[in-house]
């Protein structure tokens, strides 16, 4: 990726914190991308790990993806944005994609039995998952805001507590 | 094709093995909604006069509403309804999470299971089949193992499972049932009756898609709603959970103490929703398509409960702290973990012990009645030594408080059912009876027995809109609204904290609308409320219940109350009477407390008019 | 010699005014919306704001729950409440269900 398009490169990233498992992500990327109602559409994933903690993920629009990589029907493309497209007919369901990806960002489509995987809205302008989540957990933001955000919340808590 | 519901349900029998499909029509779905409407006709149709509530023929019906799978704000719920052992009347709890979601997506609107499974065995609904399964190794288990060994065994985590545990298994009368680790059907001991059953758990895993009438209108209203769940309306919830209840009820003489004996409790602070959320809540978790997310849950950090994890809300804290005069978070948050983890209702398990220990004070349980626990108020550990016999069936003590509060105290007898406090069986929730009257009403016109939620009748109380202190014959009206209003949002099935946020029966019936594409108003959908509730009536008809069972304890009538804000506070038989007179007449239902012939034909009841009509 | 009326904070009213209570001092009578007056010079905006809606005309019956010596005060007709020295006034979200 070129310098530029490095640094302006935005994920969805998801604050472990305000995250309660509610799952409404799921639910509206279902009906935004497939017009139907069912969580295991999402291109968004939604994980519970007992008892505390919560979090959704998305694709991290990896330098190297390893999905790319991986795929032996050369059916998965790198766009200049980072993200990735699955190519339908070359794609044929073999899933190795699936596993490689340690975030869980890819999927076996109920329609074809083709690999798929979150494109951020692209022609929507934002992902819709960050517009509905109701307790503002999701971003899309850069890598480097989204740092920025987390050394505020805690210099904020420390603020709190009386440091200074 | 049916939209919202799936317009089918899964028919199981244990004893055969036999699992088959069943339709739904449109024209009943009309009429009964979905959840507690489904669930009322289920169990009139299937239950007859003479069933007991552990025999092979006592049915469990698992249903969604018609929002379950949609993205209706707080659709995901699921009920499951029987003939409850504990009050041998109309039983049946609501829960959340995510299983309701799923069984929907599954493809199913709701499970009705006969019989009774030879060995223990758990039913495993995977999109359009169904399996029994081996549970002997799960037997003894707690709910959250069970939970997570059935994940493990079936290679999926994403499965959703609601299981009993040991208290359901020895048919604990309160048993309940658990899914998504904190959610619960809490009430009637519905746990119990699938522990009958040998029933360790049900199991669902459903990848469909659900379709709506209208996805863009829906998805705009939703969005809309989710919104206003944001708001002032829900801030409690969201804040400090409904521990935030404590200190106000307490301020105004209506937070129950010791075994109800008194409407404060001078550790109040220290069992506060505020503090609560200062040194015990770790996490706020949501529900499955919630936008509210209510659930507080607990982490105990130092004593001899370190690393105790529970969810804890108003009632939880309420039965198992004050009422039985233990005023340490710590303590309660055990109590709760106790009561999830081995199976049975917080709220039940609450008022039994604070009746065991109002016993023994008294010296009606000596020592050895009470398996040598030092059972007064206030002794935290002695209540979650009486808890964990109660959930287990462990000696003397544990046999007699897994009975429920009033066949414990006939057991005991000398006096002590006149502080046995409860409606019809069902043990008393955390809402003065003497000092909520408007309350107190609907604690015992409820089908279930002493609850609230049936009604919402304690909110007049408490918002000032009536003198809580006097009852008058208006307050029928107050009930009996609350009464279809409450089974209307039972059956779709959402949750009562988003009542709030719709501005009319109008605004819900739009949301039936949207989901199901069935023309309604919001008259219509009282009409339906008034239905279902009348024919949950009529299966507590059927089965013995009549005005003499809607009265509060004795406590409420004979001994006025002591706490300086509530000085001489009780209620007089001839006030609750007339109030009760004033619900009937508002009912049209016989001075006996009886539908009558001509209201059930009206409602379309046209079998419970002939069976039960007076 | 000034009497006071006793208030109490729950929930975030406590928050607001970091404190579980305080005794105000008032000459003779008022009302509650004068109490309330007296309670935002003290605590802020946020506090007015948190009892009284929008408009100006009357408490915010969503959220706030008000009781004066354990009567809950119908927030519809709250504001003109009487309010003398001794009485004890308690500030609370609305109570609703217990879960």
């Amino acid at each position: 990726m070129a310098l530029s398009e490095l640094r302006a490169k935005r994920i969805i990233v998801c604050d472990t914190d305000k995250c309660n498992g509610c799952q409404i992500c799921e639910f509206v990327c279902s009906i935004v991308k497939d017009k139907t109602t069912n969580h295991k559409r999402s291109r968004i994933r939604a994980v519970r790990i007992e008892p505390f903690f919560n979090i959704a993920i998305a694709c991290r629009k990896c330098e190297k993806p390893v999905c790319e990589r991986a795929c032996p029907r050369d059916a998965i493309h790198v766009l200049a944005d980072g993200s990735i497209q699955i190519d339908k007919d070359r794609c044929d369901g073999c899933g190795w994609c699936i596993e490689s990806c340690e975030f869980g960002a890819l999927r076996l489509s109920f329609d074809g039995g083709v690999a798929f995987t979150c494109d951020f809205c692209d022609d929507l302008g934002e992902p819709q998952c960050v517009k509905y989540c109701p307790k503002g957990a999701l971003k899309y933001v850069t890598l480097e805001q989204a740092a920025t955000e987390s050394i505020k919340d805690v210099l904020l808590d420390v603020i709190d507590k009386g440091g200074s | 094709m049916m939209k919202g519901y799936k317009g089918k349900y899964l028919k199981v029998n244990l004893s055969s093995g036999a699992a088959g499909s069943e339709n739904i029509e449109e024209g009943f779905a009309r009429s009964y909604i979905g959840g507690l409407g489904f669930g009322a006709r289920t169990l009139l149709d299937t239950v007859p006069k003479g069933t007991e509530p552990f025999s092979l023929d006592n049915i469990l019906a698992w249903w969604t509403g018609p929002t379950a799978g949609t993205l209706a704000p707080t659709g995901s719920k699921y009920a499951v309804f029987a003939l409850s052992p504990l009050t041998g009347l109309f039983g049946f709890g609501i829960s959340t999470g995510g299983f309701g979601n799923e069984l929907k997506s599954a493809g199913w609107d709701g499970i009705v299971i006969a019989g009774r499974c030879e060995k223990p065995a758990y039913l495993f609904v995977d999109d359009e089949n169904a399996q029994l399964r081996d549970a002997v190794n799960y037997w003894g288990k707690s709910t959250w193992e069970t939970e997570d060994l059935i994940k493990e065994e079936l290679g999926d985590s994403a499965v959703r499972v609601a299981a009993i545990g040991p208290a359901g298994e020895r048919l604990v009368r309160i048993g309940n049932i658990t899914n998504d680790k904190n959610r619960q059907v809490g009430r009637s001991g519905m746990g119990a009756v699938m522990g009958s059953k040998n029933l360790k758990a049900v199991a669902v895993r459903g990848t469909g898609d659900v379709e709506v009438g209208d996805l863009d209108g829906l998805t705009k209203f939703a969005a809309e709603l989710n919104e206003r769940c944001q708001g002032p309306k829900t801030e409690k919830y969201r804040v400090y959970g409904t521990p935030a209840n404590i200190l106000v009820h307490n301020r105004l003489g209506c937070l129950p103490s010791y075994n109800f004996q008194r409407g404060t409790f001078e550790k109040a602070e220290d069992v506060s929703g505020e503090r609560m959320l200062k040194t015990h809540v770790k996490k706020i978790l949501a529900c499955t398509n919630c936008s509210i997310g209510c659930d507080h849950v607990n982490e105990v950090k130092e004593g001899p409960y370190a690393g105790t994890v529970a969810s804890v809300d108003y009632e939880s804290l309420g039965q198992l702290g004050p009422l039985c005069g233990v005023g340490d978070l710590n303590v309660i948050t055990k109590a709760v973990e106790i009561c999830d983890k081995l199976g049975v209702d917080t709220i039940s398990a609450g008022v039994i012990a604070a009746w065991a220990m109002e016993c023994f004070e008294k010296g009606l349980l000596s020592k050895d009645d009470a398996d040598g626990l030092d059972l007064r108020f206030g002794n935290g550990e002695a209540l979650l030594d009486a808890l964990n016999r109660m959930c287990l069936r462990e000696g003397k003590l544990g046999n007699l408080l897994a009975e429920g509060v009033r066949r414990a105290s006939q057991t005991v007898g000398k006096g002590s059912d006149k502080f046995a406090i409860h409606c019809k069986g069902m043990e008393w929730a955390a809402y003065s009876m003497r000092s909520l009257k408007t309350s107190t009403l609907g604690f015992c016109t409820s089908i279930r027995g002493a609850d609230y939620l049936r009604s919402g009748s304690y909110q007049v109380d408490v918002a000032g809109k009536v003198d809580r202190f006097k009852l008058d014959r208006s307050r029928g009206k107050i009930v009996r609204d609350g009464e279809d209003q409450y089974a209307i949002i039972d059956s779709l099935i959402i949750c009562k904290f988003t009542r709030g946020i719709y501005s009319s029966m109008d605004e819900i019936a739009k949301l039936y609308t949207l989901v199901t594409g069935i023309e309604m108003s919001g008259k219509q959908m009282i009409t339906a409320g008034e239905r279902i509730y009348n024919a949950a009536k009529c299966f507590n008809v059927r089965f013995g219940a009549s005005r003499k069972d809607d009265y509060p304890p004795p406590r409420a009538f004979e001994e006025p109350m002591i706490d300086d804000v509530t000085k001489g506070a009780r209620i007089t038989r001839e006030e609750f009477d007339e109030a009760l007179d004033g619900y009937y007449e508002e009912r049209g239902w016989t001075k006996e407390g009886m539908p009558t012939k001509g209201k059930l034909l009206e409602l379309g009841l046209d079998g419970e008019a002939d069976e039960v009509g007076a | 010699m000034p009497e006071g009326v006793i208030v109490e904070f729950t929930g975030p009213f406590r928050e607001i005014a970091q404190a579980r209570n305080v005794t105000i001092e008032i000459e003779g009578k008022t009302t509650l919306e004068g109490l309330i007056r007296k309670l935002s010079e003290m605590y802020g905006e946020e506090f007015g704001k948190r009892i009284i809606s929008e408009e100006g005309t009357g408490i915010r019956a969503d959220s706030a729950m008000v009781a004066i010596n354990q009567r809950v005060i119908d927030l519809s007709k709250a504001l003109s409440q009487p309010v003398a020295p001794g009485d004890r006034v308690v500030f609370a979200l609305a109570i609703t269900g217990g879960g």
